[in-house]
């Protein structure tokens, strides 16, 4: 893999992780958040946060 | 008596002072009498010659002009009077010489009593017509048509080579006979200019010779050719011009060939030139250089081409031009800056074909101009570019070192206050849904800019890259949504405190 790639595989690595802490952040948020209407929107976020994790791993995929 | 005597003795003086040889013989060939001049002709002494006899002396004659004596002596005995004849005689010295015979008899009672033969070298004169013949012949092969005429209205010929038809189509008698006047085969429109040339030169006395600027004919099937004239103006003592001599070349063909390369010379929208190298001027340049370069063409001739060359290109140049003197190295992509008359300097990209034996190059040349500043912005834009990732990559690092360390600090602090969650008052959600927005503005800010940049430049296939571009938009798009919506949650919760 050339130097160039390596370099984006690790920016992605990174990328994977944020989204991952982020997941995590809003899991804790829903543990305690009582406001039905929060609680839809940080649900939804962290769903979509999920979901990034996963493309994270596609671009990780795709520069190797 | 005595006055007789001294009569004979002035008679054998002149005798002796004659120019032509002079020989006494009998009617069997003996030489009785021979004057200086046949002496002087022969290397040989009076007494090796009196007496003896003609056919026996072999040294002298060899056997082709023998055969021919003995043939015309026979006929002479008999009466008949022969025509002057030439045959070659061999010298003491081994000498040939060509002389000219005149044999004739003096009688005596009717009968032959003396054959007096008087001798004339011609050599020097048959060597010349040789000479003549030959360079005439030369001149003829090569196609140069050799003319005389004269010095009267419409150009009457006294003389025209044989090889005049070759070019002219007339023939020899066609000019000579008057049927066609040189006047007549000259093109009509050249025919003024012609007249010119020749009035000027003719009025002026030093003028020996002239060339005319080539000039069109007509051939006797009406075709059209182009030819060199070089004129030799004959004069007599007075300075009155007699008659002019002519060597008339068809250049029709190098004349086309010519006006074809300097078409295609002049066409091209490449510079091409050929240039001396050892003057370091152009001989010949395409009319393109004038119009990239803005100079006249007698401009660009009148000077050495460095004069032209931007001052820090000089060197290089030197170098690439004494590099085609020694090695005869073809030169390829050489660039180096030329001076416009605007004061500018345009790039030239180079091929030079160099003729060390002739000195010459033949090169081409186009404008790189707008190719140079571009690659000149391209190089400023990618260090530009660089810098900025070298920064980018700078704070990026920075950010994510400080936001992990940021998330970590954070989740000990939060571990810390619900450690202490008895005696500290919790977290707002206002300041966790703020800690969210920091989140995902790292997340937008960093891949809007750096990583899409770098995804770019990446040697990726571009199937590759269009996917992970698509896949950074959606990440990117959805971020900023998260930021929002976490923005509008922050403001609930104020509006809730209020």
């Amino acid at each position: 893999m050339a130097k160039q790639n390596k370099k984006l595989a690790r920016i992605f690595n990174d990328l994977y992780l944020i989204e991952k802490q982020a997941r995590d952040l809003y899991n804790e948020f829903l543990k305690t958040l009582e406001d039905p209407e929060e609680r839809k929107v940080v649900k939804f976020i962290r769903d979509q946060e999920k979901d990034h994790m996963r493309i994270a791993k596609e671009l990780i995929d795709l520069v190797k | 008596m005595a006055s007789e005597e001294k009569l004979l003795e002035n008679l054998d003086l002149v005798f002796n002072k004659l120019g032509d040889g002079l020989l006494f013989l009998d009617t069997k060939g003996k030489i009785l009498k021979l004057n200086q001049a046949v002496l002087d002709l022969s290397g040989y002494k009076k007494e090796e010659l009196i007496g003896s006899n003609v056919f026996k002396l072999t040294k002298i004659f060899p056997s082709k002009s023998l055969k021919k004596i003995i043939l015309i002596f026979a006929e002479v005995l008999k009466g008949k009077s022969i025509d002057l004849y030439t045959i070659e005689v061999k010298t003491r010295q081994g000498e040939l010489k060509i002389i000219e015979v005149n044999t004739s008899v003096l009688k005596q009672n009717n009968k032959v009593g003396m054959i007096v033969v008087v001798i004339r070298d011609i050599t020097g004169r048959v060597n010349l017509e040789k000479e003549l013949k030959e360079s005439k012949e030369i001149i003829e092969e090569s196609g140069i048509v050799t003319f005389v005429w004269l010095n009267k209205k419409g150009w009457p010929i006294k003389y025209v080579s044989n090889n005049v038809v070759d070019i002219f189509g007339y023939s020899v008698q066609d000019f000579k006979s008057g049927k066609i006047s040189y006047e007549k085969v000259i093109h009509p429109k050249d025919l003024s200019r012609v007249f010119q040339e020749v009035k000027e030169n003719s009025e002026n006395l030093k003028v020996k010779s002239f060339k005319h600027q080539p000039y069109r004919i007509i051939t006797k099937k009406e075709k059209i050719k182009v030819i060199n004239d070089r004129t030799f103006i004959i004069r007599n003592k007075q300075g009155k011009v007699i008659e002019y001599r002519g060597l008339i070349e068809d250049i029709t063909e190098k004349k086309k060939l010519e006006d074809d390369i300097n078409n295609m010379f002049n066409l091209s929208n490449y510079m091409v030139c050929k240039a001396d190298l050892k003057t370091g001027r152009f001989i010949k340049i395409s009319s393109a250089f004038s119009k990239i370069l803005g100079w006249s063409e007698e401009e660009l001739l009148s000077k050495p081409f460095t004069d032209f060359i931007h001052p820090k290109d000089v060197k290089k140049t030197n170098n690439a031009i004494n590099e085609q003197m020694k090695e005869g190295k073809e030169i390829l992509k050489f660039e180096n800056r030329y001076k416009t008359k605007k004061g500018d300097y345009v790039w030239l990209e180079w091929s030079a074909h160099p003729v060390p034996e002739e000195n010459v190059s033949y090169s081409s040349a186009y404008d790189i101009t707008y190719r140079k500043k571009t690659e000149k912005k391209l190089r400023e834009n990618q260090e530009d570019s660089q810098r900025r990732n070298e920064e980018l990559e700078k704070i990026n690092n920075l950010m994510v070192g400080r936001e992990l360390k940021m998330i970590e600090l954070k989740k000990e602090i939060k571990k810390l206050k619900s450690g202490m969650a008895s005696i500290e008052k919790k977290k707002t959600w206002t300041e966790k849904f703020q800690e969210a927005v920091e989140l995902e503005e790292a997340v937008i800010r960093k891949y809007q800019t750096f990583y899409l940049d770098q995804l770019k430049k990446s040697n990726l296939s571009l199937l590759r890259k269009r996917k992970a571009v698509k896949l950074l938009n959606r990440l990117i798009d959805e971020s900023v949504e998260h930021e929002n919506r976490f923005r509008e949650l922050i403001k609930k919760e104020y509006g809730k405190t209020k």
